[in-house]
């Protein structure tokens, strides 16, 4: 069953594995109150929001990436949705609880977030909030700006819960992230390009109801 | 008036040597083997019922022996959940090692293990051409049949196989949890494991697969005796007391919270005694009391004291000779013979001289026709309960009947070796109702006129339920702790589990089919998650080499086809390398071998899943949410609850009594027509089976659902009413009153059961009120019908 369950884990976004560090500052709970704290505040304080997605899966026997479209959604309460509209529709839901997913027909499978693996889907909410005082125990982070913005690597300190899902890149600029990786290798990774985010979306209770726990 | 010494001596020597030999009997006896509390022991050992056939093999085997602990330490301040967790690891490791270390537990595991499930995933994926091979090959080739049907010329049966093949791995890799199984797709290119996964997906919310539960960490364990023996009992628990000892010395607060069968089974007797003793001991003193309440010299009503120890005695006696194992059961119903015993007593002492100097040997031989009448009759009636099916009923039989002839024959005894055996009872136990007029006649015949009414029209609505469970007091802090242990574990509501049985492993997997195939098109939301999908058919099994045969150059073909879909052929060479291997191989294993391996690749809490090996082979099946309705029988599939209340099979039981108690009432009537002739001998029946009736009518109306034991009960009752009607009946014919024995046994008796109706056990507790309200309505019987009828004319009138 141990596949079953690094299945829920992967499938929460995906692959990883320890990529080459860049260079960046490495931020520390009291470097974290300097210059990114007004990002990191923008960042985490952006509440509500709902994005289009695009998710290139790489794999190492296909000459191919493997591309999904959806539209991701994140609600401060009740955590990350990722509707899947093609090639087939399925909702994952990862929040606090763990892992659920759900297919077109209502039916739906969860893994608790209490358990090993539910426990690096936990892992990763925090870092969709930003919320660095929940990261630093469990990963390195380095942040760097460009020209294109900013980006942000969480590696993980230890192969543990949150280390089954390697590092975990987040780019963007402004206050909209415009990019994931979770890498393993350079033929082995999962990068999500997210789309024009509409920020402090109002989800209606339907939409809650389908979308999330 | 003195007896002659030679009779008061011989009763004596008489009574002391049956009481040694009894009481040295028991003293000889090992109580903790000879007592039973296991509920398997009540029902018979050749038992071919298939719901009992399997929860025998489920306590006897190592499913029953199953310890769940979960761990937690108290939260440090500013200490965060992962580091609490972390430190709950460590207690529950060293409570862990602790168990394992002791003689009385057989296997202790950190569910944080991930051992057991590695192995059993790595035994499936080495054998996954043999386990998961054949079903995919049946399913593929069943689509590709149905496919051929609609179109004129379809590709050959390996192309379009390869097709498929390719097709469907692209797919899978569109799916989220396909990142999970990227390392190994190669191998399996197949997807016989992703898909084997996707199905068992139901399981892995079963908390097997979970190592942690909120703050708990979790550990499994399983003993090595039976929860049932003492040596599963006792051992365990101080085994489990020192490995929280052990727990606290890792992580100082530790707390723990288990469940077992065995804590169960420990309660369960450890009630059950207290019961014995409190039930016996209240049931005496009750019918003391009411002696002591009706007789004038309180003390002398100790005389009936020896009666009922002398009843008590012989059918323990009679009981553990006759039974290598006897259940405690039948020694709580026993008590209830305090309160019939003592009616031989009462009929012997409380009948006055004809004169006053009327030796004892004339009194008795007055009384021996209806005290014979009465005590053996019962003892038939009770006889026929040997052929009974179940031991438990067999067991009372034998204590009853055996009670009520050592009861008489020690009162018989007693009363013939003291000197004054005569005890005059108070005025208002002989006191006759007023047979004053019209009014009151017509009172009495609008009483029975009720009574009768709810005897007809009551026992209508009648509603009959058995409970295995209802034998035992139940334990609502342990069965809610249980409950919240096994929410820990991931047992929650909403789900079924079902076991699928077979006498081989074959036969167990083709019902399983069946029973799969039911859920399917009953309850096609369900999701069900077995390991027997892990293992093919008989047929399919037999099926591969002719498949395999059929594929001609499936490899070639499947590597055009992933080429087609995009992917890289050469990664997949670890696949088609397996698959030369598959095709060179020499033998195979037998299916019998198959099973047998699958099984040995189940450690731990994953053995729980099949069984196969001695006894019946089952796979367990789970299905979220629960499908209603029991599984067809076809399916030889029952759902856990079935088997803890064995319903169906103690229904059967419950006919079988009746049907065994209609032939024992039979031959009571019958003996009462021989020996009092058709007139009074209908006279005389219809009084207990009109308390009977009425009885059943008022539980009725009443909306009370009965059980076997109300049955049994029953027919204890009209046992006893049977004898108010005999001795009504011969004071009738030398035109006497009744006697006040008849009063007083009727109430001695209803207390006696009504105490037993107070039992916390709820079969025990449905006899006694049975037995209550029956003796009580025959009384009432008894004293209505001469005031409805009129009344007695004087003695001197009549002569």
């Amino acid at each position: 069953m141990s596949p079953l369950r690094h299945l829920a884990a992967a499938a929460a976004l995906a692959a990883a594995v320890h990529a080459a560090p860049v260079a960046g500052d490495i931020l520390t709970p009291e470097a974290a109150a300097g210059e990114w704290r007004p990002l990191i505040a923008a960042l985490a304080s952006k509440g509500a929001l709902q994005a289009d997605f695009t998710e290139s899966r790489f794999f190492p026997f296909r000459r191919e990436a493997m591309v999904l479209r959806g539209v991701l959604r994140i609600s401060p309460e009740r955590g990350l949705s990722l509707q899947y509209t093609f090639p087939e529709s399925e909702i994952l839901v990862a929040d606090a609880e763990g892992l659920l997913l759900r297919d077109d027909r209502g039916r739906s499978r969860s893994i608790s977030a209490s358990s090993r693996e539910g426990g690096a889907i936990a892992s990763l909410l925090p870092i969709m909030r930003f919320d660095l005082p929940a990261l630093f125990p469990a990963f390195v982070v380095r942040a760097r700006r460009g020209a294109e913005g900013w980006q942000f690597e969480f590696t993980p300190r230890e192969s543990g819960d949150a280390g089954s899902l390697g590092t975990i890149t987040v780019c963007g600029s402004g206050a909209d992230v415009r990019h994931l990786e979770f890498r393993r290798s350079a033929s082995q990774r999962v990068e999500i390009d997210v789309g024009e985010t509409r920020a402090g979306a109002a989800f209606t209770p339907a939409e809650l109801a389908r979308f999330f726990r | 008036m003195k007896e002659p010494a030679r009779q008061k001596w011989a009763a004596r020597a008489i009574l002391l040597v049956g009481a040694a030999a009894g009481i040295a009997w028991l003293a000889g006896l090992d109580m903790d083997r000879k007592v039973s509390t296991d509920v398997l022991d009540l029902v018979p050992a050749d038992e071919r019922s298939p719901e009992l056939s399997m929860m025998r093999t489920l306590a006897g085997q190592e499913e029953a022996r199953v310890l769940l602990l979960a761990v937690r330490v108290p939260q440090r301040a500013g200490e965060g959940d992962a580091a609490r967790a972390a430190r709950a690891d460590r207690a529950a490791a060293a409570l862990s090692r602790s168990l394992a270390s002791s003689p009385a537990i057989a296997e202790s595991m950190p569910l944080a293990d991930t051992g057991p499930r590695n192995a059993m995933a790595a035994a499936i994926f080495r054998g996954r051409f043999d386990y998961l091979l054949p079903a995919w090959l049946a399913r593929r080739r069943a689509d590709y049949e149905a496919a051929g049907r609609g179109s004129g010329a379809a590709p050959p049966w390996h192309a379009w196989l390869a097709e498929r093949t390719a097709a469907d791995l692209e797919g899978f890799l569109s799916r989220p949890e396909a990142m999970a199984s990227q390392d190994i797709v190669t191998s399996d290119p197949l997807l016989l494991v992703p898909g084997l996964l996707g199905r068992m997906e139901g399981l892995s919310s079963t908390g097997m697969a979970a190592g942690r539960a909120g703050a708990y960490s979790l550990v499994w364990a399983r003993s090595r005796s039976s929860p049932l023996s003492q040596e599963g009992q006792r051992p365990v628990f101080g085994a489990v007391d020192r490995a929280l000892d052990a727990a606290r010395g890792a992580e100082p607060g530790a707390e723990l919270r288990w469940t077992g069968i065995g804590r169960f089974a420990a309660a369960s007797r450890a009630r059950i005694e207290r019961e014995v003793t409190v039930l016996n001991l209240l049931s005496l003193g009750l019918v003391v009391l009411v002696a002591a309440a009706c007789v004038r010299r309180v003390y002398r009503a100790l005389h009936l004291v020896p009666v009922v120890l002398g009843s008590l005695l012989g059918a323990w006696v009679a009981t553990t000779v006759a039974w290598e194992r006897v259940h405690i059961l039948v020694f709580v119903v026993g008590s209830l013979l305090a309160g019939v015993a003592v009616d031989y007593g009462f009929y012997l002492y409380l009948q006055p001289r004809r004169r006053p100097d009327e030796p004892y040997r004339e009194r008795a031989s007055r009384l021996i026709r209806p005290l014979l009448a009465s005590a053996l009759t019962t003892v038939i009636g009770f006889s026929f309960l040997l052929w009974s099916e179940l031991p438990l009923i067999r067991q009372l039989g034998v204590f009853v009947s055996a009670g009520l002839i050592c009861a008489l024959a020690t009162a018989l005894l007693w009363f013939a070796q003291v000197d004054d055996s005569y005890l005059e009872t108070r005025a208002f136990i002989r006191r006759r109702l007023p047979a004053v007029g019209a009014g009151a006649r017509r009172a009495a015949r609008a009483a029975l006129a009720v009574g009768a009414a709810v005897a007809v029209l009551g026992p209508w609505r009648l509603h009959w339920r058995d409970d295995i469970r209802e034998l035992e007091i139940p334990a609502p802090e342990l069965e809610a702790n249980d409950a919240e242990v096994r929410s820990l574990f991931g047992e929650t509501g909403g789900s079924a589990v079902y076991l699928t049985r077979g006498a081989t492993p074959a036969e167990a997997r083709a019902s399983l089919q069946s029973f799969l195939a039911w859920v399917s098109a009953s309850h096609p939301e369900a999701r069900v998650a077995t390991l027997g999908y892990a293992l093919p058919t008989q047929e399919e099994w037999d099926g591969v080499p002719a498949a395999l045969a059929g594929l001609g150059d499936f490899p070639a073909e499947l590597r055009s086809a992933l080429a087609r879909h995009g992917f890289e052929p050469s990664a997949f060479d670890a696949f088609f390398e397996d698959w030369r291997g598959l095709l060179a191989r020499r033998s195979r294993p037998t299916y019998d071998e198959l099973a047998a391996g699958l099984a040995s690749a189940l450690t731990g809490p994953y053995s729980s899943l099949l069984h196969v090996g001695t006894g019946p082979s089952w796979f367990v099946t789970i299905a979220r949410p629960a499908p209603t309705g029991d599984p067809p029988a076809s399916t030889h599939t029952v759902t856990d609850s079935q088997l803890q209340n064995l319903n169906q099979l103690f229904s059967r039981y419950r006919v079988s009594a009746l049907r065994l108690s209609s032939v024992g009432l039979g031959f009571v009537g019958a003996s009462v027509f021989v020996l009092y002739g058709l007139r009074r001998g209908i006279r005389i029946f219809a009084i207990p089976a009109g308390a009977c009736l009425f009885a059943f009518g008022v539980f009725g109306l009443a909306g009370a659902t009965l059980n076997l034991f109300n049955l049994l009960g029953a027919f204890l009752g009209v046992c006893l009413s049977h004898n108010y009607a005999i001795f009504t009946a011969e004071s009738a014919r030398r035109g006497d009153e009744p006697p006040p024995s008849i009063r007083m046994s009727a109430a001695a008796t209803a207390c006696s059961f009504g105490v037993l109706a107070l039992s916390r056990i709820p079969v025990v507790s449905a006899l006694g009120s049975t037995v209550a309200v029956i003796v009580l309505a025959a009384l009432a019987i008894t004293e209505l019908t001469p005031l409805a009828s009129g009344p007695i004319p004087p003695k001197d009138a009549r002569a």
